[in-house]
């Protein structure tokens, strides 16, 4: 545990360091900034469409900079052959895989924790109020997603290169709202054997926009919080995704020769 | 043989330097219509269309994105089925609704369950062109500029502040795109996505929410895409709506720039001659008026067939368009009678059926100011 934890550690270290958050918290600030420059009529509390840029960039922001994070983590440790040392001491593969993971997940709460700052500060400048609870739940639910989205790279990059890894992860995360949209409207049309594929695709691929609130977020004053029941399914969802990527990438791992 | 690295690096460089020239050989010409951000009709289709629903947010073209974030602010996000006739809602700032595949809302009166259609409003039926002498009694100038500037349904969304709402007392009926649980076979998965996602039982009544919000994404469709005319038309509708002396000058200022980008739509000529006249500018809005006029006179297709609004030659003239340049003959005419009085109006009156004699309105308007300013006409533009 106590290795996992140095691992975990490393990893956060690394990334802050790196200075690579940084810049991409920079670059999604500039982005906000710019759109929020523009003029829009002199009217005071208009929130929708701040909170809508605002969190939509952020997402993707952290989304990419998590894939990145995460896929690079075990290729660049069997290229730098450091992955040697470090499974030399008494550090068993999983603690190994699972600290990694870990340390992926501080560092996009670290991203994440950044911009929600920085969007909160934006929100007190336009005076804008902000729904608490489910402000949290979007927290919450973005930082389920990213888990599976750092599992999956975390598999990806055990059975393709670094950048193939990334690349499918981000077209996957880019992708999945139209699959899930796509999916109910051409249910009807397509036949029966389609129709089995269809709901085994829906079943079998993690549906990333599910934990996407961002659109009851923006338009906050109509929506409550999700009820508890939602949000406890909505965690074993994406708990059993991600147990089962790290499942499939630990076993790849272990097959590994060194 | 090696070539030295700082050649193709320095030939980079040069033509980098060098590439704003490229610029002086581009052809500028303004967007001709049927180009596809600027089709009203194409963009219709294109919005309506599965692949369209299916992408969502995900659209090259920022009118297009325009058309779904109307449909999502106006519905607290709900994601409906496209319903909203958003040529209607340029020209009226009307939420009007369209009938759509896999919708359960049918555009006929006699089945018609939806709120926001009178299908016998100012005596005649919303559901046709509001041009006159589509159904029953012709409607006075005052009932066509009425009926093409506002419903009583828009006033009272447009006067939300931002962050209020207004529960409908009826349900809609019109389908959303995630569907209810029982068409719906993702079941779990289906639960989960109609609970986080924005989404409400099409058999309930739903929430409106105030469409001034939208008013950044039309600022941005009209950056994008300066030739974007309904962004300007709906933008300064509902900045006009707000019924506040610093938010019409902000109307005035917007259209003033979509003219100058768009120096032919003779229909922002119009709104902003309205909106100049409910501030009180009477020569500034008379002067917006006879331009509207003007142009729209010279672009009205001959053959423009008034009974069944449709253009044999051209597909560009729609019955909104018509509706606008009637306003603006309308305005014009009455305008001139309010200030230098009845003979002067019927003069102008005559100038303009001499350009093109097959308006009706305008016909019926000439007989009204011969008969003495007639009753209908005196409710019209009261000083």
């Amino acid at each position: 545990m106590r290795g996992a934890w140095l691992i975990a550690r490393s990893v956060l270290v690394e990334a802050v360091r790196r200075r690579e958050v940084y810049a991409v918290v920079l670059v999604s600030l500039v982005l906000i900034g710019a759109v929020m420059t523009v003029d829009f009529f002199n009217i005071e509390g208009l929130s929708k469409f701040y909170r809508e840029v605002a969190l939509k960039i952020m997402s993707v922001a952290t989304a990419f900079t998590v894939i990145v994070l995460a896929a690079r983590q075990l290729p660049r440790e069997f290229e730098s052959r450091t992955i040697y040392p470090l499974l030399a001491k008494p550090v068993s593969r999983t603690s190994f895989l699972a600290g990694k993971l870990l340390g992926v997940m501080l560092a996009a709460a670290f991203c994440f924790l950044l911009f929600m700052g920085i969007f909160l500060v934006g929100s007190a400048y336009l005076h804008l109020k902000t729904q608490w609870a489910l402000f949290g739940q979007y927290v919450y639910l973005q930082m389920l997603q990213m888990l599976v989205l750092a599992t999956l790279a975390f598999w990806l990059s055990m059975v393709m290169n670094l950048d193939a890894a990334i690349t499918l992860s981000c077209v996957f995360y880019v992708t999945s709202s139209v699959i899930l949209s796509a999916s109910t409207y051409i249910y009807d049309l397509v036949p029966q054997y389609a129709k089995a594929l269809l709901l085994g695709a829906i079943y079998l691929l993690p549906q990333l926009d599910l934990f996407d609130l961002s659109e009851k977020a923006v338009h906050a004053e109509v929506w409550p919080p999700l009820p508890a029941s939602v949000m406890g399914a909505l965690t074993l969802y994406g708990i059993a995704f991600a147990s089962v990527y790290f499942l499939i990438s630990l076993r790849l791992f272990a097959r590994k020769p060194l | 043989m090696r070539t030295k690295p700082g050649i193709p690096l320095l030939t980079g460089i040069v033509l980098l330097a060098l590439s704003p020239l490229l610029a002086e050989a581009i052809i500028r010409r303004p967007l001709a219509a049927g180009i596809r951000s600027d089709d009203p009709t194409a963009s219709e289709q294109r919005n309506r269309s599965a692949f369209a629903i299916i992408l969502g947010n995900f659209r090259s073209d920022f009118s297009d994105l325009i058309f779904i974030k109307t449909e999502r602010y106006l519905h607290s996000g709900v994601g409906f089925v496209p319903h909203l006739d958003t040529e209607a809602m340029s020209n009226t700032g009307e939420v009007k609704q369209k009938g759509a595949p896999g919708s359960q809302y049918e555009h006929d009166p006699a089945t018609c369950t939806d709120p926001t259609h009178h299908h016998d409003k100012d005596g005649h039926d919303d559901h046709e062109s509001t041009t006159s002498g589509k159904a029953g009694a012709a409607p006075s100038p005052s009932q066509v500029m009425e009926a093409n500037l506002a419903t009583p349904e828009m006033r009272e969304t447009a006067e939300l502040k931002p962050g209020e709402k207004r529960v409908e007392e009826e349900a809609e009926g019109v389908a959303t795109i995630v569907p209810t649980r029982n068409k719906d076979f993702r079941g779990f998965v289906g639960d989960l996505e109609r609970a986080v996602k924005p989404w409400h039982d099409p058999s309930t009544p739903h929430t409106h929410t105030a469409g001034t919000e939208l008013l950044p994404w039309y600022r941005l469709a009209t950056m994008s895409n300066p030739n974007n005319i309904r962004a300007y038309m709906i933008g300064a509708w509902w900045l006009k709506a707000m019924h506040k002396e610093k938010q019409r000058e902000e109307a005035v200022k917007f259209l003033d720039e979509g003219i100058q980008n768009n120096p032919k739509a003779f229909q922002l000529h119009v709104m902003k001659g309205v909106i100049l006249r409910e501030q009180g500018k009477t020569t500034a809005s008379l002067e917006a008026f006879l331009v509207a006029a003007d142009l729209g006179l010279a672009q009205r297709p001959v053959n423009y067939e008034e009974t069944t609004g449709t253009v044999a030659s051209s597909q560009t003239w729609t019955h909104y368009m018509e509706d606008d340049l009637t306003a603006a003959l309308n305005f014009s005419v009455l305008t001139v009678r309010n200030a230098e009085g009845l003979g002067p109006a019927l003069r102008l009156a005559k100038q303009f059926q001499a350009r093109r004699g097959d308006i009706p309105p305008l016909n019926a308007l000439i007989t009204r100011l011969q008969s003495g300013g007639g009753a209908a006409a005196a409710l019209f533009l009261k000083p």
